[in-house]
């Protein structure tokens, strides 16, 4: 009986959220190819590498027919309809085309609090998925928001590049302040190219995040949100007196930390998260959470499973 | 309330240092604990009535704080130890007297009297009611406490374990006596007897008007056969020879057939079968014991090995007389009288020297003067003889004339120097006149003066005979060698009549030689070979023992064995001293076995509080 020897990435995440410890070592772009190979399994008798269109087009597919109009490419009128029905009919096929993927990673200060620490595990999915995407031969960008764009990575292809995404994700830090709805429209008003949007967030926003999402929405881009979660934003292992001090503004607050006022505030963390998912289910915006202890390829087989991230 | 512990000043002083100690650490608890959060909004909501400075979060701490306190508070109580003080009127006190003397060591099959005693003195104490208390004492020829007067079972348990049996006559009106003496003045008194009342024969007891007196009598047995004297003397004139007497009695109601065995100096001298009717004392003397020289030992067996009732009493000890060598100067012209009588005893190292020649100082331990006087007194022990007249002095003694026909027509018969001796018709021609001091004792005399004085100057003896022997019919008669024998006897303090043996319990005196007493390791050893404290008083040893046996005086190489036999006894059957007897165990009247011992629960409260607090603070109620 042979036991993994290997550390499970969960394991290996740093206290420190600016600690540049090798996040994407061997290991780890080992477990990048298993993922995605798995991923090819969900999708297993699609085509490789291609997403469609829901413009018909010159592809190779057939997708429908419709009635032939003045102008039209007479190429593309079906004759042996015609034989039979005697009417014109234009054969339709759906066009390729690359898709777009990107990979939106809160950086702000909040990520960076806990141990283990949500930006750790958020660089490692993002690292994650963004190979999986590159595997699919789709055109893949990482982004890092604050109050706003903070990096970015501009679109690369092919699965060669994801050293580049390593990279770029060993450099991203967690400080600032989050303000999600100003880093959506920034993101809208740069990036034309419609595509997926993932955004790996804690969504702690004072703003809130139904403006992000709805300015994703509404520039026709597919948002999908990952909430990451830790032990201490459920207030876990909080009690006696304690002096709050807030990771993005510093702000500080004396609380005596007792049963019923951790009670209410589970409650009010619960509620967060409820609308969030009531949002997410009104809007159709897919939403996964996870933990920062929960493991990380069942983490990431989940939302291949139950996401559609890729067909 | 009243502190058996730590008193009350140590317990402030312990209660302000770790009392400061513990608000100087809770002082450091309020420094709060910083905790980085990623959202402090999320909390906003929520702490509008949980401000740490809110009235509720300040009383919480002063409450904990407090409670802090008061534990220590109550730690340092507990080593207090507090008492309840107590009030008269509600406490019942009781002297339990346990007898410890030599009738208790009777057998009663399921173990002796004394045990049995202390096991109805247990059960007494673990019946003893919070508002009790006793007094443990043990009881023989004197009561001596144990104990405080207390209801702490463990100390009184301790001092029953304590008592041992003793081969003493019990005193149980002396035990009374201090029983009362302790009971004066308190609440409810009582006297409870553990005993057999074998040793009283009197009236039924009584204690003092307002004193309970009840006894727990034991014991069953009523049979015994013992040893109730022996002794030992050398012959006066043949001191390798002694004569023993040895008398039994048998207290039992039917005869007894015992076998009598002699043991002197670790050798058996011999076995015989005795027959003692009941009743009866019986006396039998060795009159010619040879071939010991120290000790002899006496033991009492039932022939057919049966094993009896009271065994203390069946084993005797005796010692006999040292038997010194003694260096005499005769300082003389010549004697015939006086050689031959010195020639009596072979332990006699006799050495003749003309006045003319004798130098003032000498050896000898002993000097006597025929018929002159030194210039000087010398410094050992002398005899002085006197001569005819006219003489100024004869020894120490002052001469102021004569004495014509003079006879003893006093005689101081219980004197050592007339023992055996009889001096009643002795004629003398004359004697000289003399003056004696106060001290001097006065032995025989006429009626115009002293013929025959004893007494020290300077500490050292002398015997003065105020008349010329030659000139006087004494030398023909057997008390002429016995009274220079007499003389020189009680120079070197040895005995020819019956040794009298110490018995336990009684008090005695023994002589010390000069050796004995300037030496810094006399010991003192008990039959069991533990070494003891012995009181010297007047050049003499107090003997006040509790065991019989052999003792032993040691010092340097030297040992002396002495003797002490057990205390008399009378009877052995059982006896009510008193009006009140439980024959049965008789505890108390019932009352609540509560121990008042408030710092155990002083302790449990502490850690009452400490569970409440740890179950409380780990389910967040009083976080």
């Amino acid at each position: 009986m042979t036991e993994r020897s290997t550390p499970r990435p969960t394991d290996r995440l740093p206290h420190d959220p600016n600690e540049r410890d090798d996040l994407f070592d061997e290991a780890f772009q080992k477990r990048l190819e298993y993922l995605a190979i798995v991923s090819r399994r969900i999708v297993a008798g699609r085509n490789r590498a291609d997403r469609r269109s829901k413009r018909t087009g010159g592809g190779v597919e057939f997708a429908d027919h419709r009635q032939y109009s003045p102008g039209d490419d007479y190429r593309f009128l079906d004759w042996k309809v015609y034989g039979r029905l005697g009417r014109l009919l234009l054969r339709l096929y759906e066009e390729e085309e690359d898709l777009s993927v990107y990979v939106l990673i809160d950086s702000s200060a909040s990520m960076g609090v806990g141990v283990p620490n949500k930006l750790a595990f958020g660089k490692k999915l993002a690292a994650a998925l963004a190979y999986i995407g590159l595997s699919h031969l789709d055109r893949v960008s990482v982004i890092t928001l604050r109050d706003g764009l903070a990096a970015r990575l501009p679109p690369t292809r092919s699965k060669g590049r994801i050293f580049r995404v390593f990279d770029f994700l060993r450099d991203v830090r967690a400080e600032g302040t989050t303000d999600l709805a100003r880093a959506a429209r920034a993101f809208v008003a740069q990036n034309k190219r419609r595509g997926v949007v993932i955004l790996i967030s804690d969504l702690f926003d004072p703003a809130g995040f139904e403006t992000a999402l709805n300015t994703l929405r509404y520039a026709k881009f597919e948002p999908y949100v990952i909430q990451l979660t830790s032990a201490i934003d459920r207030g876990d292992n909080l009690y006696g007196d304690v002096l709050f001090v807030d990771s993005e503004t510093g702000e500080q607050r004396e609380v005596t930390v007792t049963a019923s006022l951790l009670d209410q505030y589970k409650k009010a963390y619960a509620a967060l998260c409820g609308q969030l998912a009531e949002l997410c289910t009104k809007k159709r915006v897919p939403l996964f959470t996870i933990d920062v202890m929960d493991d990380f390829e069942d983490a990431v087989l989940r939302m291949l499973r139950h996401g559609g991230l890729v067909r | 309330m009243e502190l058996t512990g730590l008193s009350l000043g140590q317990l402030l002083a312990l209660f302000a240092g770790t009392g400061a100690v513990t608000t100087a650490l809770y002082l450091l608890k309020l420094r709060r604990r910083t905790v980085v959060v990623p959202f402090v909004a999320l909390w906003g909501s929520l702490l509008a009535n949980k401000q740490a400075t809110s009235l509720f979060s300040r009383l919480k701490r002063l409450w904990s704080l407090l409670l802090a306190l008061l534990l220590i508070a109550l730690m340092a109580l507990s080593l207090g130890d507090p008492r309840h003080t107590e009030r008269s009127g509600d406490l019942r006190h009781y002297v339990l007297l346990v007898d410890a003397g030599i009738t208790m060591q009777t057998d009663e099959g399921d173990g002796d009297r004394l045990r049995l005693a202390i096991d109805q003195a247990r059960s007494f104490v673990d019946r003893l009611g919070s508002k009790d208390r006793a007094l443990i004492a043990q009881m023989d020829r004197v009561a001596t406490p144990f104990s405080a007067m207390t209801n702490d079972a463990a100390q009184l348990n301790e001092a029953l374990a304590s008592i041992t049996a003793t081969d003493v006559r019990t005193d149980i009106v002396a035990g009374i006596a201090l029983a009362q003496d302790v009971l004066r003045g308190k609440s409810q008194p009582e006297i409870v007897l553990l005993t057999d009342g074998a040793s009283y024969d009197g009236p039924p007891l009584q204690a003092e008007q307002g004193i309970a007196l009840r006894q727990l009598r034991v014991g069953k047995a009523s049979t015994d056969v013992g040893i109730s004297a022996f002794a030992v003397r050398r012959f006066p004139l043949d001191k390798t020879r002694s004569e023993l007497l040895v008398e039994i009695r048998n207290l039992g109601e039917k005869d007894e057939t015992l076998e009598l065995k002699l043991t002197g100096d670790s050798n058996t001298i011999d076995v015989q079968r005795v027959e003692v009717a009941a009743g009866q004392r019986k006396r039998l003397v060795y009159d010619n014991i040879t071939g010991v020289d120290r000790a002899l030992e006496a033991s009492l067996s039932h022939i057919d090995r049966r094993v009896d009732a009271l065994a203390a009493n069946n084993r005797a000890f005796a010692t006999l007389p040292e038997r010194n060598r003694l260096r005499v100067l005769c300082v003389t012209e010549g004697n015939r009288y006086l050689e031959a009588a010195l020639l009596l005893d072979e332990y006699l190292e006799v050495d003749v020297v003309n006045p003319g020649a004798f130098s003032g100082t000498t050896t000898h331990d002993v000097v006597i003067f025929d018929r002159n006087t030194p210039a000087a007194l010398p410094s050992v022990p002398a005899v002085y003889v006197a001569g005819a007249p006219p003489q100024a002095t004869v020894g120490p003694l002052e001469v102021t004339g004569t004495i014509e026909r003079p006879y003893f027509a006093k005689l101081s018969r219980e004197h050592p120097l007339l023992r055996h001796v009889a001096l009643g018709d002795v004629n003398i021609a004359s004697a000289l006149k003399v003056t004696t001091e106060r001290t001097d004792t006065v032995v025989g005399a006429d009626t115009q003066g002293p013929l025959l004085v004893a007494g020290e100057r300077a500490g050292i003896p002398f015997v003065v005979l105020t008349f010329d022997v030659t000139q006087s019919d004494l030398p023909l008669r057997v008390a002429w060698p016995m009274l220079l024998l007499n003389a020189l006897d009680s120079f070197a303090s040895q005995q020819v009549g019956y040794v009298d043996n110490y018995r336990a319990g009684e008090r005695g005196t023994l002589a010390l030689t000069s050796s004995e007493l300037s030496s810094s390791t006399r010991e003192w050893i008990d039959p069991n070979g533990k070494p003891r404290s012995l009181a010297v008083a007047d050049n003499k040893a107090i003997v006040d023992v509790n065991e019989a046996g052999l003792y032993t005086l040691r010092h340097g190489d030297h040992e002396r064995r002495i003797a002490v036999n057990p205390g008399v006894v009378g009877a052995i059957s059982p006896r009510d001293v008193c009006a009140t007897v439980d024959v049965a165990k008789g505890p108390p009247p019932a009352a609540p076995p509560v121990r008042e011992q408030p710092w155990s629960y002083l302790l449990m409260a502490v850690l009452a509080i400490l569970a409440v607090e740890w179950f409380t603070f780990h389910r967040r109620w009083t976080v």
